[in-house]
């Protein structure tokens, strides 16, 4: 059973990811012009499993994402979430994944994967998106319990995973299996969608290729081979979940993915804010430092402005538990903070002036990592449909 | 018969490109097909043939009508120059933004056939007519802006770093041309021009920006309160240069450099543009940055100790580089702003042709009308900055107010475009084969060089202060 966390434990949790971030992830990530080896990421990966952060039980309060029912569980894993972000977002994204993929486990009670992860020997990796955006209204249809069968068809495509449906996947490299959703059902019942568990050697054809951000991990584009399709794969089905419980489980992984890609994105922008205010305090132009430039405050501004608002409705949506009725507050969130985020994170940048565009100064690369969090799960505009199909079906 | 006239005539009597395509193919969700009755292809078929020179339906690309649009010289260099940059940027543009970064003296040999194809093409020639340079003289007849603005849009819609590569010497070159000395581009320039028209490329690097100065050598005030870092001492027979400039575009691979020092004791009222030799000794490339994006060129942190230059090698005599420098800024903005069109171009046709291919739910996105309002809102955008470029630079004169305000909002509108792309593509839009986030890293750049775009904005408002001034008193 989780124990529920006092304000005191918040407190205490926070000061403890503080220390493990400064004191053995920060020192890994000095030089944001060179990549940190994979070695280091998977000591990384080990050390926050030993420190409890990333947990397969869900006894302990500490772990990411242990629960979605208590707010004050729910608030530490988005500070959790932001101030290793603060460091480096994809660090904080592989162990938010890694979180999460505990999270379907344990909610679909599958043991025997979990023991087998825990032995060691495997690798988690999660994919809850299908081939392409957040397929149209289709999706919100089916978590409203509202599908008619032009959704099925459309759903049934978008977690396909065909050759033509290639999805695409951020994971360390050494991930060894992918927990996945897929469609199953038919035009006449309502559809479900049941979790797979795909071994990465014998069932995934996957294509490693260069990405816009989040370097530290594998950037993935993967289907299933083409004889072999989800209704003869060693499927791992949540048969036990009825299609109501489906739909609220896969909201609830959706929330999270949500809230976990925008805290992610907001403990960077954190950090550019930090960089670019701190540079524009020593930068001497126009005969002062720059930040007397009302040029520069404006940038400046556009920075802290998109971290106070989009962190302010964050905390609101803190308040409450993740379940199928924070899924319109949390995706609204999720649309209208990330634009405010990479702009800010853009004029972060730009305060460098020449500098900003440079590796080492650290800025461009939180100007693609907030541009990619911006594109996975949905963009603003995919996001956009998918409530108002959510206000449609109310 | 005026010109205007002319266009529209030949535009009526051209045949459409995709006649036999348009006619079997199923419309887009939502639309009419080109062959119903409904459609403006039919509708317009039509109309009195009296109103068919003003009015119609024109199923040619957008490229192409844009093209044919351009006086003929220009229409024929555009094409060109797209013919090229298809043919040698293109096929090599992905492959040289993931290349290794190399240490200063080494290159991909990609890049050193590019510049030898690039020099037999004339594009390191392409400032002056023939004999001298390489264009002809019919098309010079229109401004240089215009001419480079065709070139530099082309060249970025493939790839922006390799477009850097082959448009930074003219930055260069421009202070031997722009000082008026006739003798210095005697003795520098048409040597070099000949050695690029031979198809070896002897290459130009322009020199203003120092560890501690960036806006301040773009502009005035800065400039009035800043402490050169690069200084010019007197020596007999010339001049020591001491210092560092950062950030020179081709400053590892140029022959020769257009550095600006200030004179020993002098502020930057003093600044001499001064012609380096890159085997001087004292002269060294300390190291090329590791860039977001155009990571074909290199930007080079160059050092300066105590290089003697003889007095020969003052370009445009002394303490006029200052006003060397401002009237190069003027006429290198309007490139930049021609860069982002190049870019805003390239990350709408990759979005274009992404949503035309990719499936979901077993139709091409481009069914969808979120699709299709999207890709409308860039087509639009592209094309209006391309218009505002294209009508800034029909004139010889480039002033400061004009080549500021083009470069800031073409650069932040193209950068809205490529955003604009990445999301059309949604997950996939991060991905470097979908070129759309290349698209995105290289126009970013657009909005820091030739001066950030806040001091663009401030660069039109010197412009215009004294007709502010004038409604103050």
């Amino acid at each position: 059973m989780f124990q529920s966390l006092s304000q005191t434990d918040i407190v205490s949790l926070n000061d403890h990811v503080e220390r493990f971030s400064e004191g053995a992830i920060a020192p890994k990530f000095s030089q944001p012009e060179t990549l940190i080896s994979s070695d280091n990421i998977e000591q990384l990966i080990n050390s926050a499993f030993e420190q409890g952060l990333i947990s397969a039980e869900c006894s302990e309060g500490m772990g990411l994402w242990v629960t979605t029912e208590d707010p004050l569980q729910i608030q530490f894993s988005c500070q959790a979430l932001r101030k290793i972000a603060s460091i480096n977002p994809g660090i904080a994204y592989q162990f938010h994944q890694l979180a999460l993929s505990f999270y379907l486990l344990r909610e679909l009670k599958k043991t025997g994967a979990m023991d087998i992860v825990l032995g060691g020997e495997e690798q988690p990796a999660v994919s809850l998106q299908g081939h392409f955006g957040l397929a149209r209204y289709s999706l919100a249809r089916f978590l409203k319990g509202a599908t008619n069968s032009e959704d099925y068809d459309l759903l049934s495509d978008y977690f396909g995973h065909g050759a033509s449906q290639q999805s695409t996947l951020f994971a360390h490299r050494s991930w060894t299996h992918l927990l996945t959703p897929v469609v199953v059902g038919d035009h006449s019942s309502d559809a479900t969608i049941q979790f797979e568990w795909l071994d990465r050697a014998n069932l995934i054809h996957c294509t490693e290729g260069h990405g816009h951000g989040l370097n530290e991990l594998g950037h993935y584009l993967w289907h299933r081979p083409s004889n072999q399709t989800s209704s003869n794969s060693e499927a791992m089905q949540c048969s036990t979940l009825s299609p109501a419980q489906s739909r609220s489980l896969y909201s609830r992984a959706l929330q999270i993915q949500w809230m976990g890609l925008s805290n992610i994105a907001l403990g960077t922008l954190e950090h550019a804010y930090t960089l670019a205010n701190d540079y524009s305090a020593l930068r001497v132009q126009g005969g002062c430092t720059i930040n007397q430039h009302a040029a520069v405050r404006n940038l400046l501004m556009d920075a802290k402005s998109a971290y106070s608002t989009t962190h302010s409705l964050i905390e609101l949506a803190c308040q409450f538990p993740i379940n199928e009725s924070s899924l319109a507050d949390i995706s609204n969130i999720r649309m209208k903070a990330h634009p405010m985020i990479c702009q800010g994170a853009n004029q972060a940048l730009q305060v460098f002036g020449g500098m900003g565009y440079m590796q080492d100064a650290g800025l461009e690369k939180v100007v693609r990592d907030c541009t990619q969090l911006r594109l996975m799960n949905g963009t603003p505009m995919e996001l956009s449909l998918f409530i108002s199909e959510l206000e449609q079906c109310r | 018969m005026n010109a205007q006239t002319k266009i529209f005539e030949r535009l009526a009597n051209d045949k459409p490109l995709f006649a036999s395509h348009q006619s079997v193919q199923k419309p887009l969700d939502g639309y009419v097909s080109t062959s119903s009755l409904y459609s403006t292809r039919r509708a317009f078929e039509q109309i009195s043939s009296l109103s068919k020179p003003i009015i119609q339906y024109n199923p040619m690309e957008v490229w192409e009508q844009d093209t044919r649009r351009l006086p003929r010289q220009l229409a024929k260099y555009r094409r060109e120059v797209r013919d090229f940059s298809v043919q040698h940027l293109q096929p090599f543009a992905q492959e040289i933004d993931l290349a290794e970064h190399l240490p200063v003296g080494l290159s991909h040999p990609g890049i050193d056939k590019l510049l030898k194809l690039a020099a037999k093409k004339g594009f390191f020639s392409d400032m002056l007519p023939k004999p001298l340079g390489s264009v002809p003289l019919l098309r010079y007849r229109y401004p240089l802006a215009w001419q480079q603005a065709i070139k530099v849009e082309e060249l970025a819609r493939s790839c922006g770093g390799l477009m850097l590569l082959l448009s930074a010497h003219n930055l260069g070159i421009a202070p031997l041309l722009m000082s008026g000395d006739l003798g210095a581009a005697r003795r520098f320039l048409l040597p070099a021009l000949k050695e690029n028209n031979s198809g070896e490329p002897h290459l130009f690097a322009y020199g203003i920006t120092e560890p501690a100065a960036g806006s301040d050598v773009e502009e005035g005030h800065g400039a009035s309160l800043y402490k050169p870092g690069t200084v010019a001492k007197r020596v007999s027979g010339g001049w020591k240069i001491t210092g560092r400039k950062c950030f020179i575009s081709g400053g590892d691979i140029a022959k020769s450099m257009t550095i600006f020092a200030a004179l020993e004791g002098e502020g930057i009222e003093s600044w001499t543009c001064f012609l380096v030799r890159k085997n001087m000794p004292g002269f060294s490339v300390v190291r090329n940055e590791l860039k977001m994006g155009m990571r074909a060129s290199s930007a080079a942190e160059l050092e300066f100790d105590h290089v003697f230059v003889p007095d020969s090698h003052v370009i445009g005599g002394l303490r006029n580089g200052w006003a060397i420098n401002r009237s190069i800024l003027n006429l290198s903005r309007l490139p930049v702003a021609a860069m982002a069109v190049g870019f805003a171009q390239g990350a709408t046709d990759a979005a274009m042709d992404f949503v035309c291919r990719y499936k979901l739910g077993g139709k091409g996105l481009i069914h969808y009308q979120e699709t299709q309002l999207e890709l409308a809102q860039m087509v639009a955008d592209t094309s209006a900055i391309r218009s505002l470029v294209w009508q800034s630079s029909q004139s010889w004169v480039s002033t400061q107010g004009k080549s500021a305000l083009n470069k800031f909002y073409c650069t932040d509108l193209a950068v809205k475009v490529c955003e604009r792309a990445m999301d059309m593509m949604s997950n996939h839009g991060g991905l470097h084969c979908n070129s759309a986030e290349k698209a995105f890293r290289d126009a970013r750049l657009t909005q820091i060089f030739e001066g950030t775009n806040q001091i663009n904005r401030l660069a039109l408002i010197e412009d215009i202060q004294e007709q502010l001034m004038s409604k103050m008193s």
